[in-house]
């Protein structure tokens, strides 16, 4: 069983507190509270503030606190958007552009192992994907500094046909507003 | 030069109208919005009706029936690229009306002195009369002082409202008395929040304005640790 069916409470509407009362209270209460800005241990019980304090767009920090045992933070040193022009069984042939610090647009074409890449990564690639590389320092809580290549495939939305309508509406007034010599 | 942060994340949040229990794991599996492998190690804390929270490798996901918040510790790119393909191919007909980008940081200061010099220069103890001096004089070890500071740039009046705020705090996370959080919050929100029919007006602000907000969350946070150590 994987952590995800274990840890499952249940996903069935209303069955949750129609079954485990305690703990559908308990673990609502919790992620409710714990999204507010209301530090632990406060002792005010709301303000002229409290409306538009549901109103805001920001998060809890709190939130956070599981995933930050893996990553505390992560210092970028150097990224590069690329795309992928070829692949073989062992790695891929990619052209980059730096992105930091307004680095070169074309940094040229390299070779990337597909160590660097996790198995699902893998299967997703494609000639033409784009992806965003960054190395830099992962820091772990305990403040271990770890030096971190990582790869991420860009996850692009679905072309729709009044984008693609659009796209080719603007390539023709392109190419009829082009004058040639 | 981006400064080394003890913990640093970015979140996206949006308000509107949700149905949290859709929100699982596996329904992003199913997908393509998240792999085998993250789903597979996902932790999940509730999905219920009313609200759904889990995390899943790089993200932590919370959803209430009004919000929606999003939010990594790792490069902020696969957060945006997330977001707006859920929202873009998915959920078009959800009802979104405003959008907060944000950082949030814990920075570790060389010691408490230079701690203590922010917060006096951020709140001066004058204004604050008797009681103000004797904040001053309390314990040097354990000083006292400003616990809170918020400021506030309003978005031009041209374009779509909202504003870019930033909160300082001693950090709870850092002991010593050297640690400071900040968050900044960019927000926007729809002129009428209660005509909008779907998220597509505020995934465009995203799309259109994610770059430009981190980079501008960096130059501030820049500009309010910059002085304090060279």
């Amino acid at each position: 069983m994987t952590a995800m069916t274990a840890n499952l409470i249940d996903i069935e509407a209303g069955s949750l507190s129609e079954l485990k009362p305690n703990v559908a209270d308990k673990a609502l209460k919790k992620a409710r509270y714990s999204n507010r800005n209301v530090p632990d241990g406060q002792t005010f019980i709301g303000s002229a503030d409290e409306y538009e304090t549901n109103q805001k767009t920001t998060s809890s920090d709190e939130q956070l606190t599981k995933a930050l045992r893996s990553t505390a933070s992560f210092k970028v040193l150097q990224e590069w958007d690329g795309y992928v022009v070829s692949f073989g069984e062992d790695m891929l042939v990619a052209r980059l552009t730096d992105i930091t610090n307004a680095g070169k647009k074309d940094a040229g074409e390299i070779d990337i192992p597909f160590e660097e890449l996790t198995s699902d990564q893998i299967a997703r690639i494609e000639i033409g994907s784009l992806f965003r590389w960054s190395i830099g320092y992962q820091l772990s809580l305990a403040g271990q500094k770890t030096r971190v290549s990582r790869i991420v495939l860009r996850q692009l939305p679905r072309w729709r046909a009044p984008q693609m309508n659009a796209a080719e509406e603007e390539a023709k007034q392109i190419a009829q507003s082009l004058q040639w010599a | 030069m981006n400064k080394d942060f003890e913990i640093s994340s970015y979140s996206v949040v949006l308000l509107g109208r949700f149905n949290p229990s859709i929100f699982t794991p596996s329904w992003f599996e199913i997908n393509d919005l998240l792999t085998k492998s993250e789903v597979a190690n996902a932790e999940i804390e509730v999905i219920h009706p009313d609200v759904s929270r889990f995390v899943a490798d790089w993200l932590t996901l919370y959803v209430d029936t009004e919000r929606f918040s999003a939010s990594t510790t790792q490069p902020p790119i696969q957060l945006r690229d997330f977001i707006v393909k859920l929202f873009r191919d998915y959920l078009n007909h959800t009802p979104v009306h405003s959008l907060g980008i944000n950082r949030e940081v814990h920075y570790k200061f060389t010691d408490p002195k230079t701690r203590l010099k922010l917060g006096r220069a951020l709140a001066p103890t004058e204004p604050w009369g008797e009681w103000g001096k004797k904040i001053d004089e309390g314990n040097p070890d354990l000083p006292s002082g400003v616990m809170n500071v918020t400021m506030r740039e309003l978005k031009p009046s041209t374009g779509t409202p909202g504003y870019t705020q930033v909160i300082i705090q001693p950090s709870p996370r850092i002991p010593g008395l050297t640690g400071v959080f900040l968050q900044v919050n960019d927000h926007y929100e729809l002129s009428d929040k209660r005509d909008v029919l779907g998220s597509n007006a505020v995934i465009s602000l995203l799309e259109e304005k994610f770059d430009e907000s981190i980079e501008r969350t960096n130059w501030i946070l820049n500009q309010v640790l910059g002085p304090w150590e060279k």
